[in-house]
């Protein structure tokens, strides 16, 4: 019995602290501080203003109620970005529809149209993209390659993040990454000066 | 060793990231060099990459005001939190109130449950302050044997220990049966728990809900001594206090 309530104090401690003490507090300010970016996330998940706020919400209250579950030390940050896009996913049922499985020769396809681009055009293209066609251009690359364009090039997260993130290998995360930034560029030197 | 195409193409992400190791790096760039396809995939890919990398920052759409404003309400409140730990702090005062009984006894592990004991009493009364507020050691004393009934010997906390008493509070729990001194300590409030033929603990300390305890016997008496911060700092007030209360008696007139 002594060890029983001994262990007994020392689970109920451990709680009174967390709830008495900075920690989380300190989780909580750092969770809204990425609020920005999950807002962000949301509105390209569901191109819809209204629906990524409802997402943020939800997101919150998940990553708020579920906060004895996120392991101390590890990616606040890509921790809240899984909960937004699964619960993405379980929202919008769309696990089954989602278009992950895209046409890969009609990106190659795509791509090999500026295959010839010397580096002169490149600096060219470079110079002349404005921030509105770098938009519309990105918009138009399907959304696994959009996806984790943007998760890797905007928001930073590494590879494996990403994989975790999207429940993909990390190996397919970089050719997602690969072949988004291919078609982006072939999108945009397809625009022309602007 | 060569690298043929396929290779290069599951290489190319983090070669144009500068994520390869130098080695690896220097095999596809020796294959780039030899495919003209390949060496247009990465060259494109670095466009892509350089484009997405200088506008993504003004591409980025702010939360909206009041979506922030909605999110910061759903963060649960500190009050809220308070009592959800007071919740837990009460059912185990349940426990140890009914465990504390067989502790006396003696039946049972006393020194883990009389510490959880006495440190929730400190949790709890530290913000309540002292039933008796007296800072007068030998008031104290005299107040207590007036209405408990048992001779307590109240440390002043000054000789080496630089505490300044407070007062004492009786604990409902226990129904007098422990004293409960609270100290000022460099602005922290520390607990001194006196318990009469009490379990015998020999000494011990131990962090418990947060707070540090330590634990003695001497003449008969158990003391938990309870506080927050440094534990080798409360061992040594502890310290103090056991030779304070060993030297017996204060001589006359020094009444604090």
């Amino acid at each position: 019995m002594g060890t029983a309530a001994a262990s007994l104090f020392m689970a109920l401690g451990r709680r009174a602290r967390f709830a008495d003490g900075g920690g989380q507090d300190a989780f909580e300010r750092e969770a809204l501080a990425w609020i920005d970016g999950l807002y962000g996330a949301a509105l390209r998940l569901t191109r819809n203003p209204a629906d990524a706020e409802d997402l943020v919400q939800e997101t919150y209250v998940k990553a708020f109620k579920s906060a004895g579950q996120f392991k101390a030390g590890t990616n606040l940050r890509a921790w809240l970005f899984t909960i937004l896009r699964n619960q993405f996913l379980n929202d919008r049922r769309r696990a089954k529809a989602n278009p992950v499985q895209v046409d890969s020769e009609a990106v190659e396809r795509a791509t090999a149209d500026i295959s010839s681009a010397a580096g002169t055009v490149e600096e060219a293209l470079i110079q002349r993209a404005s921030d509105d066609q770098v938009r519309a251009a990105l918009e138009s690359v399907p959304e696994p390659f959009r996806e984790a364009v943007w998760l890797r090039d905007a928001e930073g997260f590494s590879y494996v993040e990403i994989a975790e993130m999207l429940r993909v290998p990390a190996g397919t995360v970089m050719s997602r990454i690969s072949r988004g930034r291919r078609l982006l560029a072939a999108r945009l030197s397809e625009m022309g000066p602007g | 060793m060569r690298m043929n195409c396929r290779d290069c193409e599951s290489q190319l992400t983090p070669f144009v990231d500068g994520e390869l190791t130098e080695a690896t790096a220097a095999l596809l760039a020796a294959h780039l060099e030899a495919c003209a396809d390949c060496r247009c995939r990465a060259q494109q890919e670095r466009l892509g990459r350089r484009l997405m990398r200088d506008h993504a920052p003004r591409l980025a759409v702010p939360c909206p005001a009041s979506l922030r404003a909605s999110v910061r309400r759903l963060v649960p409140a500190p009050r809220r939190r308070f009592r959800a730990a007071w919740v837990a702090a009460s059912a185990a005062a349940a426990v140890v109130a009914g465990v504390g009984l067989v502790v006396m006894a003696g039946l049972i592990r006393p020194v883990p449950v009389f510490a959880a004991q006495a440190t929730l009493d400190h949790l709890k009364c530290m913000r309540l302050g002292p039933t008796t507020a007296t800072s007068n050691a030998r008031a104290c004393e005299a107040s207590w044997q007036a209405q408990q009934g048992w001779k307590l010997d109240v440390p002043t906390g000054q000789r080496g220990a630089g505490m300044r008493l407070l007062g004492y509070r009786r604990c409902l729990v226990t129904e007098g049966r422990v004293a409960h001194l609270l100290y000022e300590w460099h602005g922290e409030i520390v607990s001194l728990f006196v318990l009469p033929d009490g379990p015998k603990v020999g000494h011990a300390e131990l962090e418990i809900f947060g707070q540090d305890a330590v634990l003695w016997t001497s003449h008969d008496h158990t003391y938990a001594l309870v506080g927050r911060g440094d534990r080798a700092a409360l061992a040594a007030v502890a310290s103090s206090l056991e030779h304070e209360l060993a030297a017996g008696p204060r001589p006359a007139g020094s009444g604090l």
